[in-house]
């Protein structure tokens, strides 16, 4: 049988010619239909492409909304959204750089520090430090006014290359940020049992151990947790009794002294104290078992159910309620018989939320549509949500006569849902200064700001923090790999004394295996940083 | 004609029929706790541990799910990706692993390492999305099936297949004067039933499970399949960036997404498990026997 | 006792009565080309596909070695030679995150392997068809359960309040921290695997099974032959070649151990097993989206897969009658 033998030759010669069109092809970096826009007179009507992420919950087109409808009327510019839900938005957001189709700029893009300096490096974004001085005065007022942000948001090499977002509630020791981890205890219990609120961990001691064996929810079973926690850095952790005993902890591992010397919390003395209190405090069965592995909704379900003698969270509204079951503990007094609190390092910046491409050909209308962000009353909206909304329920009301926005009552509506749905976040800056001016303060965060303030803040010893240093490339490298394996080190090695409570005999080896794993360095880059920002 | 069982064999009977329950029992309460847990609220089940009374049920889960607009669409795209799928990476793989298992192929190692070296190295993702941005499949069906239509594993697996069909079968067939395609189609492959729906089942349910194609080349949301839905679902929430005065709405919302974890398990398994039966009956005894004869 | 065996394996091929020289020669082969190019239209669609979406891309593995800058691209990216394996391998825990990838992989083969063998065989030898599809049914089900609930069930039922450790602390007295303490990792890691998977691994040898004549075991039950004779003789034989090609690609596949399940299940306490290269590399790389650095060790990975990958075939050649994967 013959068969055809061109047959075979003609697929060779189409293969071999497909496969060379294709290698041309797929080497063809960047250019592929071009993201950004082309250059347009500013003072027409301009066309921008950005990128940017939202929950599910808010309109597929940010154009919905209606505060981007009204900022169009205002400035005349119209932005094309290319919009991913916040799951897919991180590597849509890469790939869209990586392959070289960068749109005219990233809104709300999420960029850590590390990521800045290596897309300016790469030449992937911009300088933006001229367009500020140039084309947008609101953003100059906001720094003039509030000139520590200013060195915050300079990269080491002398460059902004993002647009911030600060949100100030309180400032100093009053920042609502300052304690995460407040600890809440069952009053109900202490007056049952006549018991008074502790006010030296000895007494706290006393305390759980009441509540442990003297049955205060009533029911005949000895079913009470008297403490309870999230063994992970952050709000749930328990790590707010230490400062009883000396520079205490926060989530990471940072404070200062009050000469400028940066110190690593989990090497100092007083930490020892506090893990061997703890472990007291577990030998005497009074802290849940779960605590090392549980996660949020195993802690609220048992929290919901009133468990609890005494446990940790940013606001009782989310576990027991805002109610009066529990409240503030407020800060107990160690050995040495003073009471201290330890501040966290956090404060309401997030440096990488917009940033201009390299391909934007429209810098000017760009600058000018974003300064339109950094206007007071356009920020709190920008945060939080609008007024006058005909379609769907509001957050503020406009006083026209003080030129003020003031929160409107929520009447059951949940605040998350609705603020995604009409705010649009992305860079803004609401000062302090705006408070009682330009708009009211959040009813949640005004309750807790007012609590830290009587509560916390008197006991509060050291005068500084670690401020917000923006690192430089080689640094947050190092710093990012020291601190995988050293901070979970900490963790595990203060759990497990926590149980079994060898902290004295393993505290030698214990140093020396965090020299090892780079404790010097990181404590040298820190150091630097810190000297740095205060010059 | 029956077989007539020893006494061991009787024993081994038995301890395989014990062994077989306990092994149905070890997977199956789970099952139930999650198809339970799907009905209930999360802090109930975590509290009081599972329940039977009804009056503790809450159909929350399945209706933040279920009204969902995007859920037909998911649904149907991907009923659209697996199958489309499996057809496709079904043909090539059977194709190529007759020919492999045929020893009058010249070059068969030759090919086969070419294939095996794909499955340990690779460009990475960059690449590949630029080639497939570059061919301008972006946005449509062929960037989900395409790519991954080459499974080594397939290809590998219906060789050894292939490889147990009897020679003599394709010699006579040979003799009797049909040709190679013939042989193939009419001869070999009514024989491969079995291979053929299994790894179509496998195909199918991969797909069906697969989110991270879909998510990196398909921008518009109309072309989402199920799991990117429900992951978008599921996502929405838990913690959105920077707000910092929203904690007591942020905890309510982690709980409804803990309750959606399960009823979202049970939404997208229940088509693949009312559809197994339909594949099951390539699986039984005695395929291969007719055709022996 | 004398129990025939139907031998499925094809022959090794003999030789055509040619001389070998003439048989590699170039006009040879193109000879065999044209005879035999039905199957070479076979091969082409995998061939194609495999040469445009896995060949091409495949200059993108150099990203290994280079200072990824996107705007760059990968070719113009800056050269940078081994800086990112050295990285990798100064880690201070370099040793154990190592061993710990290799140890949960090895184990996890070498336990979870058997598992869906048995399983088809003891399927086999139920009866009724009715009631061995549902069977099959339920062993099939939890691989269609996602990795996070199934970690989620874990901590459920291993707390030290849950189900398990009501039992055990009424034995003992005391709570098991299973996940807690890093000796139960693996044991839970790979028990819970073979939960999700080993139904589902054995529908392929079901599969093959199905092809096994009735008569053999008829035949071989005349001759004398019991149960366990006849499994041994009949049934094995069958799936010898699967399991061999399982066996070999699994091997291949140790050091690529995914990170979804392991992250999930680590806690503070349990690192010391529990953080694997995939997990390390993940939080390392948590700062940025840093392809060259993963994907650098991806290639270290799979020169490692590589080695396991060719010194397993080569052991079960000798085992499997010269057959292998290639």
């Amino acid at each position: 049988m013959k068969k055809v033998s061109k047959f075979p030759k003609a697929v060779t010669t189409t293969s071999i010619a497909m496969l060379s069109t294709m290698l041309l092809l797929s080497a063809c970096g960047g250019g592929g239909g071009g993201a950004a826009s082309e250059a347009q007179s500013p003072d027409g009507k301009v066309t921008l492409n950005f990128i940017t992420q939202s929950s599910p919950l808010a309109p597929a087109d940010p154009n919905d909304k209606l505060i981007n409808k009204r900022l169009e009327e205002k400035t005349n510019v119209h932005i094309n959204w290319k919009n991913y839900t916040s799951d897919v938005f991180a590597e849509k957001r890469n790939l869209a750089v990586a392959s070289g189709d960068l749109p005219d700029a990233i809104f709300d893009a999420g960029y850590g520090d590390y990521d800045l300096l290596k897309l300016a490096k790469d030449g992937a974004i911009i300088p933006l430090e001229d367009l500020i001085e140039q084309h947008m005065p609101n953003l100059k007022k906001v720094l003039e006014e509030a000139p520590e942000y200013k060195s915050m948001i300079t990269a080491p090499d002398g460059h902004i290359y993002s647009f911030p977002w600060i949100e100030e509630l309180g400032s100093g020791k009053q920042r609502i940020q300052a304690v995460d981890n407040l600890p809440w205890i069952n009053v109900e219990w202490l007056n049952k049992l006549g018991l008074k609120m502790p006010t030296t961990t000895e007494e706290l001691k006393e305390v759980l151990i009441a509540f442990k064996t003297q049955d205060p929810n009533g029911n005949g079973k000895a079913d009470e947790i008297p403490l309870s926690f999230i063994n992970k850095p952050g709000g749930e952790d328990l790590t707010f009794l230490f400062a009883a005993f000396g520079l205490g902890e926060n989530w990471d591992h940072t404070v200062v002294t009050d000469e400028g010397k940066v110190v690593f919390t989990a090497a100092d003395k007083g930490y020892k104290e506090a893990v061997q209190y703890i472990h007291e405090l577990v030998k005497e069965g009074l802290v849940d078992v779960e605590a090392y592995q549980q996660d949020w909704n195993t802690y609220l379900a048992k929290g919901k159910d009133n468990k609890y003698g005494m446990y940790f969270t940013w606001d009782k509204a989310n576990i027991t309620g805002m109610n009066d079951t529990y409240d503030v503990l407020p800060p107990v007094a160690g050995p040495s018989g003073e009471a201290n609190v330890t501040r966290t390092n956090g404060i309401g910046l997030d440096r990488g939320r917009m940033v201009i491409t390299s391909s934007n050909k429209n810098l000017e209308s760009t600058a000018k549509w974003v300064d339109q962000l950094y206007d007071p009353l356009q920020s709190v909206q920008n945060n939080w949500g609008t007024y006058g909304d005909e379609t769907q329920q509001n957050i503020f009301e406009f006083d026209e006569a003080k030129g003020m926005l003031k929160h409107l009552p929520l009447e059951g509506a949940a605040p998350v849902e609705l603020r995604q749905k009409t705010s649009i976040a992305g860079p803004l800056a609401i000062l302090d200064s705006y408070y009682g001016k330009y708009t009211t303060k959040p009813e949640d965060a005004a309750w807790r700001m007012e609590l830290l303030d009587k509560v916390m803040v008197p006991h509060m010893k050291a005068e500084n923090v670690y401020p917000s240093v923006f690192f430089s490339i080689d640094e947050l490298d190092r710093l990012s790999t020291i601190e995988t394996d050293l901070f979970a080190y900490v963790l595990r090695m203060r759990t497990e004394w926590y149980q079994n409570g060898k902290v004295d005999q393993e505290w030698d080896a214990y140093l020396k295996e965090l020299d090892r794993l780079g404790l010097q360095e990181w404590l040298q880059i820190k150091q630097a940083g810190y000297d740095r920002n205060n010059k | 004609m029956v077989v007539k069982h020893t006494g061991l064999d009787r024993l081994i009977l038995a301890l395989n029929a014990i062994f077989l329950t306990c092994a149905v029992l070890v997977v199956v309460v789970p099952l139930v706790y999650i198809v339970v847990a799907s009905f209930m609220d999360p802090t109930v089940l975590l509290n009081r541990g599972l329940s039977f009374n009804v009056s503790d049920w809450s159909l929350d889960g399945y209706q933040m799910i279920l009204s969902n607009p995007a859920m037909i669409r998911g649904f149907a795209n991907a009923v659209l990706y697996s199958v489309s799928f499996a057809l496709l990476t079904v043909t090539v793989s059977i194709f190529a692993g007759y020919a492999l298992s045929d020893e009058r192929l010249a070059g068969r190692g030759f090919f086969m390492i070419i294939f095996i070296i794909t499955m340990f190295f690779g460009g990475g993702l960059i690449p590949t999305y630029l080639l497939v941005r570059n061919l301008g499949m972006l946005d449509t069906v062929w960037a989900i099936i395409l790519p991954g239509a080459v499974n080594v594993w397939n290809i590998i697996l219906s060789r050894t297949f292939f490889k147990g069909v009897p020679r003599e079968l394709k010699e006579a067939a040979n003799v009797d004067g049909a040709s190679e395609m013939k042989i193939f189609f009419q001869i070999v492959i009514p024989l491969s039933k079995p291979i053929i729906f299994v790894l179509a089942l496998y195909a199918f349910v991969g797909q069906w499970n697969s989110y991270f194609d879909a998510m990196i080349y398909l921008d518009n949301s109309n072309l989402h399949p199920l799991q990117l839905v429900l992951r978008s679902i599921l996502i929405q929430n838990q913690a959105a960036p920077g707000m910092i005065s929203d904690q007591l709405a942020m905890a309510e919302l982690k709980r409804l997404s803990e309750m959606i974890k399960y009823s979202a398990i049970v939404i997208s398994s229940l088509p693949l498990i009312i559809m197994y039966p339909f594949f099951q009956k390539y699986f039984e005894k005695g395929v291969m026997v007719g055709s022996l004869k | 006792m004398e129990v025939k065996v139907l031998d499925n394996t094809m022959d090794t091929q003999k030789g055509t009565g040619r001389a070998l020289k003439d048989r590699t020669s170039v006009s040879h082969r193109m000879q065999q080309f044209k005879k035999h190019y039905f199957l070479y239209m076979l091969l082409a669609p995998a061939l194609i596909l495999t040469l445009i979406f896995k060949y091409i891309p495949m200059y993108g593995a150099v990203i290994a070695f280079k200072d990824f800058s996107p705007i760059k691209g990968i070719m113009g990216s800056e050269w940078v030679g081994l800086k990112h394996f050295e990285k990798f391998l100064a880690s201070p825990n370099f040793d154990v995150i190592f061993m710990n990838t290799l140890k949960l992989s090895f184990f996890g083969l070498i336990f979870s392997f058997p598992v869906p063998i048995i399983l088809a065989l003891m399927l086999n030898q139920v009866r009724k068809a009715g009631v061995k599809k549902n069977i099959q049914l339920f062993l099939y089900a939890p691989n269609f359960i996602s990795v996070v609930v199934v970690v989620g069930m874990l901590f459920i039922f291993l707390s030290p309040t849950g189900p398990i450790n009501q039992i055990a602390t009424w034995i003992t007295g005391q709570p098991i921290m299973f996940m807690s303490e890093p000796e139960y990792f693996r044991w839970i890691y790979i028990l819970s695997d073979i939960w999700t998977g080993a139904g589902w691994a054995s529908i392929i040898y079901v599969a093959a099974l199905a092809n096994v004549d009735p008569e053999l075991h008829n035949a071989a039950n005349l001759d004398g032959a019991n149960l366990i004779q006849r499994i041994r003789h009949i049934d094995l034989p069958t799936i010898r070649p699967i399991m061999a090609i399982v066996f070999i690609l699994a091997a291949g596949g140790i050091m690529s151990i995914g990170f979804e399940k392991a992250y999930l299940m680590q806690t503070s306490m349990n690192l010391p097993s529990s953080e694997i290269i995939a997990t390390y590399v993940y939080k390392v790389g948590l700062q940025s989206g840093d392809y060259a650095y993963s994907a650098a060790v991806g290639l270290f990975n799979s020169v490692i897969n590589v080695i396991l990958l060719v010194t397993v075939n080569l052991i079960v050649k000798k085992l499997n009658e010269g057959e292998g994967l290639y």
